[in-house]
């Protein structure tokens, strides 16, 4: 445990960082202190160890979509300096190398989650225990201090109270429908999960298999039909993808495809900024070398379309596409067969 | 009742018996400990009795109800509606307000403002944009250093390190323009020539 600042608190793992803001957990003999820092103030929050009902966590995808991206930036920017002359070459393998060791440490920190403390007053989201390691840490850490302030639950002890003091605790059992095939599982919801047959985001995956083909077509085949209609299957498929974003918010779609459309988002993102920062930079070296004259020449597609750092991001685009796409699919695919199996087997058919 | 910390709907009492299992809403993988506080049933809160004879003690806020308790702070009289209790220390609620006001219990603070943390920014930044600011915000930074030393640091926090760095700093920047000045009031007429 690390320690530091006053002597009645110590400081546990974990410090939550967001803009202008930090927030930190720290320890006392009989309660928890929550320092929340913003700009020049520090809020504070206190769970008294004999107060805490709960402490829950859960993985999230956050983590790994980080180090998906990062990753792609640390190769858009080694290949960038690939194509360039010596000079540049080191500028933009050190933006790379500063983003391969954002990475190590991103995955070093290991995978992200939410972690939840709750009393009868508040359900804090602890910002400081964003990283599973730390929060698994935590909470073995708490337990005999709650423990010791309230005594030790056994399972069977919480099955039997939940039916004492019924959903005042605990949402009933009785209430999970026996089968899945029907809308799932809505536990006395007061905000019930809409049902999302998934079939916007397949279209998504197809979009994207779409731009795979015209990708790389365009490598080889290069003319203002194909590009356009490249275009148009690249606003097709950010259409569909913050289509999904949307329509997937609240709904019962299977976890992974939820994943799939965030990562979709941010590896279009990423390849958004990767293609604009190449493009001006190749913009700005063909001027100042003058092959290309922008105030009187064309355009001058075929000049670029011949990159190495084009050909290289195409490729990357492509690629990560399919990857994308295909995820996307088996994902379809597993969830429509499980769906199946369970409505096979449930009573009602 | 307990949610789960992705899509916020209740959980079941198995999943919470069961400690690691699947969201029944929104199935992902849930790691769950709930603690006896979860089942306790909240107090409905003391009623105050009313004064049976004139030999017994009266609240000093409700003259009809009897008292149970004296002030720890004031010494009033008090009955079981008027008794806050914190830390093992019985106070009415004015006490209890006052305290909170004035600071005295750390416990009660919801807030506090890090003057250190001002008194550094006050100091630092207008040298990262530029130099000539500090002409005036040293001075500034030197007397707000001084005039916050005592004032309450963070809870967590007590070193006054950003303070002392805060003196050093404005101290410095005092001292280069004092020889700056000095520097262009004796070579004025040279540099001009």
């Amino acid at each position: 445990m690390t320690t530091g600042g006053s002597r009645e608190y110590r400081r546990l793992p974990g410090r939550g960082v967001g803009l202008f803001r930090t927030t930190t957990l720290w320890a006392a003999e009989d309660h928890l202190l929550l320092v929340d820092v913003r700009g020049f103030s520090e809020f504070y929050r206190r769970f008294y160890f004999g107060d805490v009902q709960a402490v829950a966590l859960c993985p999230t995808p956050v983590g790994r979509v980080r180090a998906v991206a990062l990753a792609l930036l640390g190769v858009s920017l080694a290949a960038l300096g690939w194509t360039c002359g010596p000079a540049w070459k080191t500028f933009w393998w050190t933006l790379a190398a500063m983003v391969v060791v954002l990475l190590l440490v991103d995955l070093g920190l290991g995978p992200s989650c939410i972690c939840t403390l709750q009393t009868a007053a508040q359900t804090v989201d602890v910002l400081s225990l964003r990283r599973l390691r730390r929060a698994r840490w935590f909470t073995v850490w708490v337990q005999p201090h709650v423990e010791l302030a309230q005594g030790a639950l056994k399972a069977a002890e919480v099955l039997e109270r939940s039916g004492e003091t019924g959903p005042a605790a605990a949402a009933p059992a009785a209430s999970i429908p026996p089968t899945l095939a029907t809308p799932p599982a809505v536990l006395a919801s007061q905000r019930p999960l809409r049902h999302e047959s998934g079939r916007i985001h397949e279209l998504m995956c197809y979009a994207l298999l779409l731009s795979v083909a015209t990708t790389t077509l365009q490598l080889f085949v290069w003319s203002v039909m194909t590009s356009v209609v490249a275009s148009v299957i690249g606003v097709g498929v950010l259409a569909l993808v913050i289509a999904s974003v949307v329509r997937q918010q609240g709904s019962d779609v299977r976890p992974g495809l939820k994943r799939l459309a965030w990562t979709v988002i941010a590896f279009e993102a990423v390849l958004m900024v990767s293609g604009f920062v190449y493009g001006a930079f190749v913009m700005f070296r063909l001027t100042v070398d003058r092959t290309i004259d922008p105030s009187t020449g064309p355009f001058p597609f075929d000049v670029i379309r011949k990159q190495p750092g084009y050909r290289t991001l195409a490729l990357v685009s492509a690629g990560g596409a399919l990857l994308l796409a295909a995820w996307g699919l088996v994902l379809i695919r597993n969830d429509r067969r499980e769906k199946g199996a369970r409505a096979w087997q449930s009573p009602g058919i | 009742m307990v949610r789960c910390p992705a899509c916020r709907s209740p959980l079941a009492a198995e999943t919470l018996a069961a400690g690691t299992s699947d969201c029944a809403a929104c199935r992902v993988r849930l790691e769950i400990s709930v603690f006896p506080a979860l089942f306790r049933k909240h107090d409905p809160g003391r009623n105050s009795e009313p004064v049976a004879s004139d030999q017994e003690s009266a609240c000093f806020y409700h003259p009809g109800k009897r008292a149970v308790v004296v002030c720890d702070h004031c010494g009033r009289f008090l009955c079981a509606l008027c008794d806050l209790e914190l830390n093992g220390r019985h106070c009415c609620p004015p006490c209890l307000d006052q305290e909170r006001l004035e600071k005295r219990n750390t416990r009660l603070e919801s807030q506090r403002t890090r003057y250190d943390r001002v008194v550094l920014a006050v100091t630092i930044y207008p040298m990262l944009l530029m130099f000539y600011p500090t002409f005036f915000t040293a001075p500034i930074a030197l007397f707000m250093a001084i005039r916050y030393w005592n004032a309450p640091a963070s809870l967590v926090h007590r070193a006054k390190i950003r303070c002392f760095l805060a003196i050093l700093i404005s101290t410095g920047q005092i001292i280069c323009w004092v020889l700056l000045i000095g520097f262009l009031v004796t070579h004025w007429g040279e540099m001009f020539k």
